[in-house]
């Protein structure tokens, strides 16, 4: 999974989830692309405030919850989302109005 | 005179915008500007350059406080994003966010617009749209005829928000009822009335379906996804607690890669909560 993080919080070493193109389209950095300091300096010089890092240990933040209190969630959410998601990026706002569900 | 003939009264009374703004806009379609021209203009009020230090400064600009004049600030952000978080803190100024009536706070209202601006201009940037500077004000902007229905027909407005508490509806479904219009448009009225850029114009005016007939506006299907977004993760009050399905086709036009928005979990909610601080609070 990737993590958008911002250009300044960049950590040597840390590898690049999708290519920084250019307005043209043009690849001025691919992915997989480890981040070194120099990078860091050049994406900041290009403009680029944030970039997708990958993340290694990407765990579902839902396994905190307890099973009870998740099904007690999307039983508020139903009221309040009354529609199922078509595809990832649907999945992944649920999935936030998931959290601010559970975190309130 | 009808309801919505007072509306429409109520915006065409309103002041033009402070000097101060169109005195920039001015000075930026000027070509012989320079940036010390322009930082002096914004320098003439000491409340607004340090707002737009703080702004500028903001997390989600990624300087993180290391822009320390107006100058540098030009530099680092663009004459024309400046302009905009000088648009954005005099127009919620020129409001006022004291005036509350039943279940309409303009402090939550003006939260769930900066949420919208975030979030915007986030899918923006995931969307690979490099001419960003429109984006946080769209958002921030989307929802402005809210304002102006509360502003000018308080009472209409409040029968606006009991039908919300009791039918469990969508505030423009509510609007539609009570004034056969939506805030939508007349949110574009005002942005026209103030001469914003059309980009800006259409996505007040186009939020709710996130498209314009055939185009494939990056900037309209942003603002679009970001308030769902700020509605899903509650930054401020939208006016109702739904939270609607996207129009499928904004997906083709944004792009967005898988994991992009579930990442953006953390960086907006905390850029969220320090941007309404620096623009509602400080």
């Amino acid at each position: 999974m990737a993590q958008l993080i911002n250009t300044d919080e960049l950590k040597d070493g840390q590898e690049l989830a999708a290519p920084i193109k250019n307005k043209f389209g043009q690849v001025l950095l691919s992915s997989n692309t480890i981040l070194l300091a120099k990078h860091k300096k050049l994406l900041q010089m290009w403009g680029v405030f944030s970039v997708y890092i990958k993340e290694d240990n990407y765990s579902d933040d839902t396994i905190n919850y307890d099973g009870t209190k998740l099904d007690e969630a999307k039983e508020i959410l139903r009221k309040c989302l009354p529609w199922t998601p078509r595809n990832q990026a649907e999945k992944e706002i649920v999935e936030l109005a998931l959290y601010s569900v559970l975190d309130e | 005179m009808d309801i919505l003939e007072k509306i429409l009264a109520g915006i065409n009374n309103l002041p033009t915008l402070p000097t101060i703004y169109s005195t920039l806009s001015e000075a930026i379609e000027d070509p012989n500007t320079n940036t010390e021209k322009l930082a002096k203009i914004i320098s003439t009020d000491q409340v607004s350059s340090l707002k737009i230090l703080k702004v500028a400064n903001s997390p989600f600009y990624g300087f993180n406080g290391r822009i320390d004049n107006i100058t540098q600030a030009i530099l680092y952000l663009g004459f024309r994003e400046v302009k905009n978080i000088v648009f954005a803190i005099t127009v919620i100024n020129f409001f006022s966010k004291d005036k509350e009536q039943s279940r309409f706070r303009p402090v939550e209202y003006w939260a769930h617009s900066i949420g919208v601006g975030i979030a915007t201009r986030m899918i923006g940037s995931i969307a690979n749209e490099n001419k960003l500077e429109n984006y946080f004000l769209a958002g921030i902007f989307h929802d402005i005829g809210k304002l102006l229905f509360s502003e000018f027909a308080q009472r209409e407005y409040s029968k606006v928000l009991e039908i919300v508490a009791r039918n469990n509806c969508l505030i423009r479904e509510a609007e539609l009822e009570v004034f056969g219009i939506e805030h939508s448009k007349v949110g574009q009225i005002l942005s026209e009335k103030w001469k914003l850029p059309l980009s800006i114009q259409n996505a007040i005016y186009h939020h709710h379906e996130g498209i314009l007939e055939q185009t494939k506006d990056k900037l309209i299907a942003s603002v679009h996804v970001g308030d769902i977004i700020a509605r899903a993760m509650k930054l401020g009050y939208p006016g109702d607690t739904l939270i609607p399905e996207p129009n499928i086709k904004v997906w083709e036009i944004l792009n967005v890669p898988d994991g992009a928005i579930k990442a953006m979990k953390k960086s907006l909610r905390s850029d969220f909560e320090q941007t309404v601080r620096l623009m509602l609070v400080d």
